[in-house]
């Protein structure tokens, strides 16, 4: 169930590439290739459903488990290179669960409103997209560091074939490529650190107990000396660093989204930047607990430097896919601040926040792409006037800023909460000044956005441009999920207290110890 | 004597080539069929005495594994986790063995259907001997024959690997020679002289055999590299190559003078006593290894000597240059690497830190240079400098015995199957009547548009030079890392580090490329509509560099075999 789980997007997406290839090459009408140009589409369509609806069922099998009072876990476990013991070990707990479910969800959404634009070779576009899925799911239940690395780089491919190939129409194949390497080229480079660190783990692991493993569960219990643990994870937060984004590393980000498209931006934002945090919270915190206390002033210092930096950034934009880029940033640098209190209450909130966080970011995305569409330009100067020209969309984006900034109602709010409840107690003064940052995050982007709805039209050009039922049917659909998480998180906050404590554990033992 | 078969059947196959050649004056395609049946039947061979001889060792090491006593801890480490799993290491290197070679035999169709009842055949007959008598299998230990040549699993792996690589440039030479009229079997007949070269230079374990193997590697390049005269710059490349060439023999010769004139000794194994016997190694000596450094570094053009790789590249045939980034840089490494692992030349600081300046220069030149180039072969060129520095690493880390020569051979077959895949490509995309070459930035735009399959193996074999995962590459840049950190080599490292991330740089440049879509001829494509693609046009060519692409990501997905087969090719220790 688990290996269908992660594998089915990428069966999907050979399926619905080899669909076209056929299509292309084998039938001759152009009438009958006209008709069934959308099958990669459908293709890639049902099989994200089908995922989806696998997801939800073990999720309803991991409620009825957690209610018997049981531990649920699910692990695949098999050989991958046994000279190096290297072995494809999977395992599905509460947070990936969480993690996935939302994953699988906005890549749903993706597909849905990916089918409006009109791309070239659709076929190798949606198994880029299947391809990125399956390997992101595959970060979140992997063990193995080996192979955790391997995932790590492969998301980077599909999406730098995204940026270049599918991106932004309006600009040149150069300026594209730029944006692309210069992604490829960043996470690349960390992540090569990274590699570094994880070798250098092995080894001295291998060197104490005299057989290799790339398992962290097992490499948790290396005992290293303080300053080569603290090498090592510099090494980790490298790679988690750069694709937080903080703040000195954060130009890909920016770039990425400036050329890319719509859709593009929507699996960067929605997808990618969770594999950070997630991976702070599953490898960073539980292998080096006491290089991470060590580390704690600085990485707080620059998230708050992040926070702060991003949101005064933000009130300079006009270009609306940059301004939506750096509020994320500063939100990310927010929970990232977050993971290092080390409570209980926090981690779960962040858990809520990762999800919150990526739904409203892709809200607003869409929200950009329509209208983008609406006034062809994404100077934020132009649009004026929202309510009289597009029914429905200025309601619509109100809510998202909203729920961006978190109002009570929407799951951000309950993230928001949490987090800076269980942060108080740690770190009472840093939390003001980070309340403080968000404060000024949700100023600037106000400020940004509030003279969209407002301005005069003229009356002589005012066609009314109707959004089409699926883009209502998209965006109502985020708010919904938004609303529910935001009105009942005990959901999610069941199926992912187990590893939130167990993270918390390795750190309050090591305070403790110390 | 069997053992020595490849080379044999080789001799064999050049004597009769050169027979009807002059006699009968062979056509282009006659001579092709016949090649490649030589090349097979030496590869058949090989793979054949190679499987039999690993297979014995696996039996033999794991009874005494003290014979590895040069090697560190590492060695037997790795040699535990071994017996466990022996039985599926055997079984699943046959398979990855056939597949291999397959497409290769089902070319000629002389021979087609034998060859699989009969490996199979011999794979069980083996099995059964060495079930009831290990003793009696004493013919297929790895032994000397006479003192110049090794018959061992290493070098059987790495001739296979040669004569592949042979067979499928025949396949291309074939498709690109296919618009002239002339005869060209002189072509064929140098390239049974290089393939007999890199082989004899594999087994080598002498000196001078060493020396002739390595004069029978390049002499024939002469020959290849200018064989297209008409092309613009291909009398300059062959006129450059030797010289150069030549200059590095000769520096090569005096190092080996240098060499017997301290110890007496020519053979590996006499000189890997004498070195350990040596309490510090004399300025004479010194100045040997450096100058053998010098002739190696020309060969392998590792970086104060690698001037005329780029020009030699640019000016030569496609495949030509596919074949002096395979089979030559490939054999003489191999060549070398089994001499530093038997002589531990290695341990000398002085030698060390020259060699690591150099792979640290090469890593660097060549990813640094590569940023700027505009024609496909000269950044191949600069990328397989930077390719051999990082293999010198492994080289220089070579006391971690097994796990270097894990590496390099892990790396090396990632190497070749991406060189294939790109230079085979560019190949087919071309003719020998033109004056150059299909390799500039914009006649391949947009080839993906034209012909998707060369497109996508181009694109597959890129992603594995630049070491991206799911290709053999990124299994072999893991490797390198890793043997960089147990050796502590962080400066090599480093530069392995600051290397990939230039080189995504240049790679990804070319990928893009090849599928941008050509916006001028936009209409043109769309109103013919050429696109369309036949199956009857898909060649053995094709499917050569189709199944290297297929194989490089097999082997990047599920890497296990990979690593098999490269264990079971033990190499002769004394």
């Amino acid at each position: 169930m688990l290996l269908w789980l992660v594998f089915l997007p990428i069966i999907g997406g050979f399926i619905g590439w080899l669909c076209h290839v056929c299509l292309q090459r084998g039938v001759v009408s152009a009438n009958v290739q006209m008709r069934w140009s959308k099958l990669p589409i459908i293709v890639a369509f049902i099989t994200i459903f089908l995922t989806l609806l696998m997801s939800i069922l073990l999720w309803i099998d991991a409620i009825n488990i957690l209610n018997q009072g049981g531990n649920w876990v699910k692990e695949v476990n098999l050989e991958w290179i046994p000279l190096l013991g290297i072995r494809f070990h999977l395992v599905l707990d509460g947070l990936s669960m969480v993690v996935i479910t939302s994953t699988l969800f906005i890549v749903l959404l993706t597909i849905i409103y990916s089918s409006k634009e009109s791309l070239n070779n659709l076929g190798l576009f949606y198994l880029c997209l299947l391809f990125m899925t399956s390997a992101i799911m595959m970060l979140f239940v992997i063990t193995d560091l080996f192979l955790m690395f391997f995932f790590w780089e492969a998301v980077a491919i599909p999406i730098y074939f995204l940026i270049s190939l599918w991106g932004r129409r309006d600009s040149s194949s150069q300026l594209r490529f730029n944006g692309a390497s210069k992604f490829l080229i960043y996470t690349q480079f960390s992540s090569l650190l990274m590699l570094i660190s994880i070798v250098s783990l092995a080894l001295i692991n291998w060197n104490l107990t005299g057989h290799w493993t790339f398992d962290y569960q097992e490499l948790t219990k290396t005992p290293i000396s303080s300053d080569t643990e603290f090498l090592i994870m510099l090494g980790f937060l490298a790679a988690f660093i750069v694709r937080i984004p903080f703040v000195p590393f954060h130009g890909w980000f920016i770039e990425a989204h400036i050329e890319s498209s719509t859709t593009g931006s929507m699996m960067i934002s929605g997808l990618l930047l969770n594999t950070a945090t997630f991976g702070l919270l599953r490898f960073v915190i539980p292998l080096f607990p006491n290089a991470s206390i060590t580390i704690t002033p600085l990485m707080l210092a620059f998230a708050l430097l992040t926070v702060v930096y991003a949101a005064l950034l933000a009130f300079n934009q006009n270009d609306i896919k940059k301004l939506i880029a750096y509020i994320h940033i500063a939100l990310m640098g927010f929970v990232t601040a977050i993971i290092y209190s080390g409570s209980v209450l926090a981690y779960q909130g962040v858990v809520i926040q990762m999800i919150a966080i990526n739904l409203a970011i892709v809200g607003m995305f869409i929200i950009s792409g329509l209208l983008v569409e609406c006034y062809s330009t994404r100077n934020i100067n132009q649009f004026v006037g929202l309510k009289e020209r597009v029914p429905y969309l200025s309601s619509f984006t109100l809510y998202f800023i909203l729920a961006v900034l978190g109002i009570p109602g929407t799951a951000n709010f309950i993230a928001n909460y949490m987090m800076l409840f269980g942060s108080y107690n740690a770190f009472s003064y840093y939390t003001i000044l980070l309340v403080f940052g968000l404060l000024l995050l949700s100023i600037s982007f106000i400020v940004r956005m509030q003279p969209i709805f407002y301005g005069v039209v003229d009356k002589g050009i005012t066609i009314k441009h109707l959004l089409s039922k699926k883009d209502l049917l998209l965006l109502s659909s985020i708010l919904i999920v938004l609303i529910f998480i935001g009105l009942y998180p005990q959901v999610v906050l069941d199926m992912s207290y187990a590893v939130a404590n167990q993270t918390q554990q390795y750190i309050t033992t090591e305070r403790v110890g110390e | 004597m069997i053992a020595l078969s490849p080379i044999f059947v080789l001799s064999f196959a050049i004597a009769i080539v050169l027979f009807l050649l002059f006699v009968f004056k062979l056509s282009t395609k006659g001579c092709a069929i016949l090649t490649v049946c030589g090349l097979t039947c030496a590869l058949i061979c090989s793979v054949m005495v190679g499987y039999k001889i690993s297979f014995n060792i696996q039996a033999i090491t794991d009874i005494s594994s003290d014979n590895m006593q040069i090697s560190a801890s590492i060695s037997n480490s790795t040699k535990e986790l071994n017996p466990s799993s022996e039985k599926t290491i055997a079984i699943d290197t046959v398979s990855t063995e056939t597949t291999e070679s397959s497409p290769n035999e089902s070319e000629t169709t002389n021979i087609d259907g034998n060859i699989d009842n009969k490996n199979i055949d011999t794979n069980s007959n083996s099995m059964n001997n060495s079930n009831i008598d290990e003793n009696s299998s004493d013919k297929w230990k790895a032994h000397h024959i006479t003192a110049l040549f090794t018959c061992d699993g290493y070098g059987l792996l790495y001739t296979s690997l040669i004569l592949m690589i042979s067979i499928s440039i025949a396949c291309f030479a074939y498709r690109w020679f296919k618009q002239e009229q002339n005869h060209h079997g002189l072509f064929y007949l140098i390239l049974l002289f290089m393939a007999l070269g890199g082989v004899t230079l594999v087994y080598a374990s002498h000196l001078i055999a060493f020396f002739i193997g390595i004069e029978l590697l390049s002499i024939p390049f002469v020959g290849l590299i200018g064989y297209q005269y008409t092309q613009t710059h291909s009398l300059e490349a062959a006129v450059k190559y030797m010289i150069l060439s030549a200059i590095a023999s000769v520096f090569l010769l005096m190092g080996i003078a240098f060499y017997y004139a301290t110890t007496g000794e020519l053979t590996f194994s006499g000189l890997s006593y004498q070195l350990s016997t040596m309490s510090y190694p004399s300025l004479l000596l010194l100045i040997g290894v450096c100058l053998m450094l010098v002739g190696i570094g020309f060969k392998l053009s590792l970086v104060p000597f690698q001037l005329w790789l780029p020009d030699v590249y640019q000016g030569a045939p496609t495949i030509v240059a596919l074949l002096l980034s395979t089979v030559g840089k490939v054999a003489i490494f191999c060549a070398i690497a089994r001499l530093f692992l038997l002589a531990p030349i290695v341990n000398n600081e002085t030698i060390r830190i020259i060699l690591v300046i150099m792979a640290f220069c090469s890593i660097l030149w060549g990813n640094l240079l590569a940023l700027m180039q505009s024609s496909l072969k000269r950044i191949l060129a600069y990328s397989s400098i930077a390719h051999f520095g990082y293999l010198l690493t492994a080289l220089i880390a070579v006391q971690y015995q097994v796990l270097a020569l894990e590496t390099i051979g892990v790396y090396l077959i990632g190497y070749i199957l991406a060189n294939i895949c790109i230079l085979g490509a560019i190949s087919l995309d071309s003719h020998s009547d033109e004056l150059q070459d299909h390799e500039n930035e914009i006649d391949l735009s947009g080839l993906f548009w034209r012909r998707p399959i060369l497109a996508l193996t181009m694109g597959v074999g890129l992603l594995s030079l630049a070491g991206t995962p799911l290709t053999a590459g990124f299994v072999g840049r893991f490797l390198l890392v890793l043997l960089g950190v147990t050796a502590e080599l962080w400066w090599l490292v480093a530069a392995v580090v600051i290397g990939s991330a230039l080189g995504l740089y240049f790679y990804a440049r070319l990928i893009i490329n090849l599928y941008i879509r050509p916006v001028c001829r936009d209409d043109l494509i769309s109103s013919k509509s050429s696109i369309k693609l036949k199956w009857t046009d898909i060649r053995i060519s094709e499917l050569i560099i189709v199944l290297c692409a297929l194989l490089t990501m097999l082997c990047g997905i599920y890497p296990k075999w990979l690593f098999n087969l490269v264990s079971m090719a033990q190499y002769l220790t004394t």
